[in-house]
């Protein structure tokens, strides 16, 4: 019984690093880059909780959106934009940098100490209690709210002329661009929407995970950008899939192995990972037809 | 030197001495044409001759490293292609390039965004080409990819067409096809230059292509070997001497 409460909290845990892995294969998919900042987003936001935690809530989750977008932008306009061209090893540096520089600014104004980002903590309580299952409301909202976004992300992607032409730029940029798709309308988009999709990480994250430090969003991003590689880089919603499998994944693996061997939770996630990519490298969920990019 | 077109209107697309070159090697050295409005102009010629490189470049895909492209009396030199798409010259590439996962219904809407908002009215125009291309009204959500070679050829031309373009640039469209689709496919080529555009085309079926154009082209080794007017007088030998000699044409040139 016990594994029930198991699996739903790996559905939850899945369900965040769904999102911020989508966020990552967007930006992956339609800039052809892998942003190894898109972690300090999340930080970013986590610091502007810490700082308005007088505020009330509606305000507080608006000047988080509003930090997290503009922080994203201004990362793509002065760091990605210059780059446009270059090798993607270069522009993954440059994200390296930039996460770099982000963590060392947030450790100088506010030291690695963790700051309490008091949002929702009233969350990570039992909603309800069946023997020993305890399913707690983080765990429901997550599921509910992170499930309800990848819908709205999908029908924005299928359903919207701005969408079309994002999913057209992921898949073959240089003939998106020869249909008269402007590419800087494209980036910004995905650029604001994978921003979005940082902040809602973070609202869903926060309540479980309530202390902020510079170093928050790096092991977030270093999962999901391990779930865009086991899931399949080349389409959104297998990155997708991916990063909720790797979440999934660990928090099973976690919840199952005895307290003394947690240690050994990371090895044995990516101990997984290299054995999926030994037989399916293109990814779990990637098509096997393989797309020609002009 | 370009030659005028034979029609004595002024050209819509002038080519002048263009050259580009793939990490210091020369694909194209000194390439100049003219396309006059609503002119069909075949470019043949054997393979890595700089075809492709030629349609790329004027859609600026491709940089150029000397030369310039008049396109309507501006230089495209600072247009980046989604600019030359809106500006009304579309691109059917070698390959085809539909959006496999996408369906037939959203690869035709792609199609329309460069239209420009003085064109006939979208639904009109999208009646034409299903009357061109049947592929397209049979299968609307169908994915592209589950398309025949000659389909997704079809829909590739019909995306291209729903641009409304003044200049359609199409390479190698009969290249992987059944001789009978290929009949189809210049039959629409036709109809589209009755409708007014003009079309470039590049095509290593040089007879087909030659005989169907006003004006024909052959480039060779980056330079254009041979230039020949009406199809019907053209003497194929002259065509494979040029395919083939272009070693002579660089030493007349240079």
């Amino acid at each position: 019984m016990i594994y029930f409460q198991y699996l739903v909290d790996a559905v939850g845990i899945g369900v965040l690093y769904a999102l911020v892995a989508l966020g990552l294969g967007l930006v992956f998919g339609v800039m052809r880059l892998v942003n190894f900042a898109h972690g300090e987003l999340l930080m970013a936001g986590g610091y502007t909780l810490f700082l308005t935690a007088s505020w009330p809530t509606p305000t507080r989750l608006a000047a988080v959106a509003l930090v997290v977008t503009i922080l994203a932008l201004l990362i793509e306009r002065l760091a990605l934009r210059p780059l446009r061209g270059a090798a993607p090893t270069t522009t993954l540096i440059m994200t390296f940098a930039v996460s770099f520089l982000l963590r060392s600014i947030a450790q100088k104004k506010w030291s690695t100490q963790g700051k309490s980002m008091a949002l929702f903590e009233w969350m990570a309580r039992p909603a309800f209690e069946v023997g020993d299952i305890k399913v707690s409301i983080v765990t429901l909202m997550a599921i509910g709210i992170g499930g309800g976004l990848l819908v709205a992300v999908s029908l924005l992607l299928t359903r919207t002329p701005i969408g079309l032409q994002m999913r057209a730029t992921a898949m073959d940029p240089i003939m998106a661009q020869t249909l008269g798709i402007r590419a800087e309308l494209v980036v910004r988009g995905a650029t604001v929407l994978s921003a979005l999709l940082a902040a809602a990480a973070l609202f869903l994250f926060a309540p479980q995970r309530p202390v902020v430090t510079p170093e928050y969003g790096l092991l977030i991003t270093l999962i999901a950008l391990v779930g865009i590689v086991v899931g399949g880089m080349n389409r959104l919603a297998a990155s997708a899939a991916g990063g909720f499998a790797v979440g999934f994944a660990g928090s099973m693996v976690f919840s199952l192995l005895p307290r003394g061997q947690r240690v050994f939770l990371d090895s044995a996630v990516f101990g997984l990972v290299i054995v999926v990519l030994l037989f399916r490298p293109q990814g779990l969920f990637e098509s096997m037809r393989k797309t020609s990019r002009l | 030197m370009p030659p005028s077109p034979t029609s004595g209107v002024p050209p819509i697309l002038d080519v002048l001495d263009v050259a580009v070159e793939y990490g210091g090697v020369p694909a194209l050295s000194g390439v100049s044409l003219s396309i006059a409005p609503g002119e069909v102009v075949a470019i043949v010629g054997p393979n890595g001759a700089g075809k492709s490189t030629l349609l790329k470049a004027i859609m600026r895909v491709e940089p150029l490293s000397s030369g310039d492209i008049i396109w309507r009396g501006n230089s495209l030199i600072p247009a980046t292609p989604d600019k030359v798409a809106r500006s009304g010259i579309a691109y059917v590439p070698e390959g085809r390039h539909i959006f496999g996962e996408l369906t037939v219904e959203e690869n035709l809407r792609l199609g329309a965004i460069s239209r420009p908002s003085s064109s006939t009215d979208l639904a009109e125009a999208r009646g034409w080409v299903a009357s061109l291309f049947p592929v397209i009204a049979e299968g609307r959500n169908r994915h592209a990819g589950l398309l025949s070679g000659g389909q997704q050829q079809q829909l590739a031309i019909a995306r291209a067409l729903l641009a409304d373009p003044d200049l359609l640039l199409l390479d190698e469209p009969s290249l992987g096809l059944a001789p009978l689709i290929i009949d189809a496919v210049f039959e629409s080529i036709a109809e589209i230059r009755d409708a007014g555009t003009a079309v470039l085309l590049v095509e290593q079926r040089a007879q087909k292509a030659m005989e169907f154009a006003d004006r024909s082209l052959v480039l060779a080794g980056g330079l254009i070997a041979d230039r020949f007017g009406d199809g019907r007088a053209i003497d194929q030998d002259r065509v494979r001497a040029a395919y083939f000699d272009h070693s002579s044409s660089q030493d007349a040139d240079g």
